[in-house]
């Protein structure tokens, strides 16, 4: 077991001491999960240990198969977990939080809905001031760039500018920690790294958690302080590596050797991983 | 010599240009006008089509190649027609068989909508009605005419209930299709708000489901006035339906056929409602 989780593990985590779980935002503690299908049990994922600290941003990376959707469905309370713990915010994950916000691959817009009804949509269940909730909405749809496009639905954006929409949903309710799941990965290249220069702008300003799961290695080194790289089958941790790449993180740092570096070194130990070689096969 | 010729082209200039600018405005034009002729060939083609047909029955009619009184001739049957509309009796039966197919249609629907939400939503709601409902549906409803006058007499909640029956259907199904219509992704989304199950069916599962609704309705409204005008047959004292029997028996076909158009006429107003309904409700759909 090469695999080293960069904080130890730690018993006698209080689920109701907030303060105490306050240097974490997440807390993910030998968590295995099975799922049950009709050809039998499939291990999903096995004995994962990662933590995201608050105001980190943290990548799962790995192939498809690799449990790193899961994991964050687990982390968003959305399925249930075997064993382990998973703590957010302090407290055992469960959906409904206002700490958490999640994002999806696909854009999620509800098409009758305009841009701005669907951005409020979560405040209109969190039961949130609408008049503050609305000036937060505008003020975030100029922050992702779509000024102007309040009152235009969803089919009259562009694949970008509907997951931007869907970047200012999940922002409007000011959670702590952000879960994206792949989120631009269904664009294409060059809105990808157009979003992604944006988030790591975003994120710099609003200094939120980030659990980003991609199977893109470039994308998650250039966005991340640390990458949990996972390999499939079951779907286990094989190394959580840090980047130590300055921030702002512009287009400098994606040209950048030591990312360059940090790819090379992902990409090598999914390969040795797969293949049982050093990667040069 | 050379005077006139100076004053003369200046005079042309104008012109000139007119001609100049032409041809953007000529090409554009014609492009409109071959929109035109497409919007107006959709509606020549087939008017061609009525009017041949018209003009070949009028013909067999009136040279009496079928006897007049079994097969009237089209402007018999559209003099028929005018003279009705101008008796009270005529707009009396229709209103009866208006109502019968709009309070059998919003039954039906409302019946529909809730026992398809139930099915769709609650899973032993599921497994106990499905099958008895999918029984059901392949009884045919018609059938059921005699029966549902024997329970409901011969007045207007006979035909009602008919309607109901006949129109439930359709709109079961689909309410059922577009409650599992629903993106797994924007449950999943709803969900990680902690949103109830009410508001989840009001904020995401009812709109989603409204388009496959609204396919549901538009078959719905015209099995609606189907199912008002054979129960009608069956057994009533007024509505359009008996019109039509009893010109016949009458052997005025002229009159009857005159009523068949006007049931045509209606079935096509409120076919016409519910498609605008949709399109206003349901603006989103096609995107």
């Amino acid at each position: 077991m090469n695999r080293a989780p960069a904080v130890p593990g730690e018993t006698g985590m209080s689920g109701n001491a907030p303060g105490a779980g306050g240097q974490r935002a997440i807390s993910v503690r030998s968590l295995s999960k099975t799922y049950t299908t009709r050809r039998g049990p499939v291990e999903a994922v096995r004995e994962a240990t990662f933590d995201v600290a608050n105001g980190e941003f943290v990548s799962l990376v790995g192939p498809s198969g690799c449990g790193k959707s899961t994991i964050l469905k687990i982390v968003a309370g959305l399925i249930p977990h075997n064993q382990g713990t998973v703590h957010v915010a302090g407290t055992e994950a469960k959906p409904g939080r206002r700490e958490t916000g999640i994002m999806f691959q696909a854009p999620v817009l509800l098409p009758w809905r305009t841009v701005l009804a669907n951005v409020l949509l979560p405040t209109e269940v969190f039961g949130l001031n609408n008049k503050q909730a609305k000036e937060r909405a505008h003020d975030l749809l100029d922050t992702v760039g779509l000024t102007g496009f309040a009152d235009k639905y969803p089919w009259e954006l562009s694949g970008g500018m509907q997951q931007r929409a869907s970047l200012a949903r999940v922002l409007v309710y000011e959670p702590e920690i952000l879960l994206m799941d792949e989120p631009f990965a269904a664009l294409d290249e060059f809105t990808r790294e157009r979003l992604n220069v944006e988030l790591a702008r975003i994120h710099e300003s609003l200094n939120r958690s980030v659990l980003y799961v991609t199977h893109n290695i470039q994308e998650a080194v250039f966005l991340s302080d640390r990458v949990v790289v996972m390999k499939p089958h079951p779907g286990e941790i094989l190394d959580i590596v840090p980047t130590n790449l300055p921030r702002p993180r512009s287009l400098d740092v994606i040209d950048d050797p030591h990312t360059t570096q940090l790819v090379t070194k992902i990409r090598r130990m999914l390969y040795t991983d797969e293949l049982g070689t050093n990667g040069n096969a | 010599m050379a005077t006139p010729d100076v004053t003369q082209v200046p005079a042309q200039e104008p012109t000139g240009l007119s001609v100049g600018g032409g041809p953007e405005i000529e090409r554009q034009s014609w492009r409109e006008r071959m929109r035109e002729r497409q919007i107006v060939s959709s509606f020549l083609y087939p008017l061609f089509t009525i009017v041949a047909i018209l003009l070949i029955w009028e013909w067999i009619s009136k040279t009496g190649r079928v006897d007049e009184i079994i097969v009237p001739a089209p402007s018999d049957i559209g003099e028929s027609l005018v003279d009705l509309v101008q008796q009270d009796f005529f707009w009396e039966n229709t209103w009866v068989t208006v109502q019968e197919t709009v309070i059998g249609f919003g039954a039906g629907v409302l019946a529909a909508w809730i026992l398809g939400t139930l099915i769709g939503v609650f899973r032993p709601f599921r497994l106990a009605f499905y099958p008895l409902v999918v029984a059901f549906q392949i009884t045919p409803r018609v059938a059921l005419a005699p029966v549902f006058l024997t329970w409901f007499g011969f007045g207007i909640t006979s035909k009602i209930v008919m309607a109901a029956t006949i129109c439930f259907f359709p709109v079961l199904i689909n309410v059922v299709l577009g409650l599992q219509t629903v993106d797994k992704d924007a449950h999943a989304l709803m969900r990680s708000f902690g949103a109830s199950r009410w508001e989840e069916y009001r904020k995401l599962v009812l709109p989603s489901s409204l388009p496959a609704i609204f396919a549901g309705l538009k078959v719905a409204i015209t099995l609606a006035l189907i199912g008002a005008i054979v129960a009608e047959f069956v057994g009533a004292t007024e509505g359009m339906g008996v019109l039509i029997k009893t010109f016949n028996f009458q052997l005025q076909v002229a009159d009857g056929f005159a009523v068949i158009l006007a049931l045509s006429i209606i079935g096509l107003i409120l076919y016409g409602i519910t498609e605008f309904l949709e399109s206003k409700i349901v603006f989103w759909r096609g995107h």
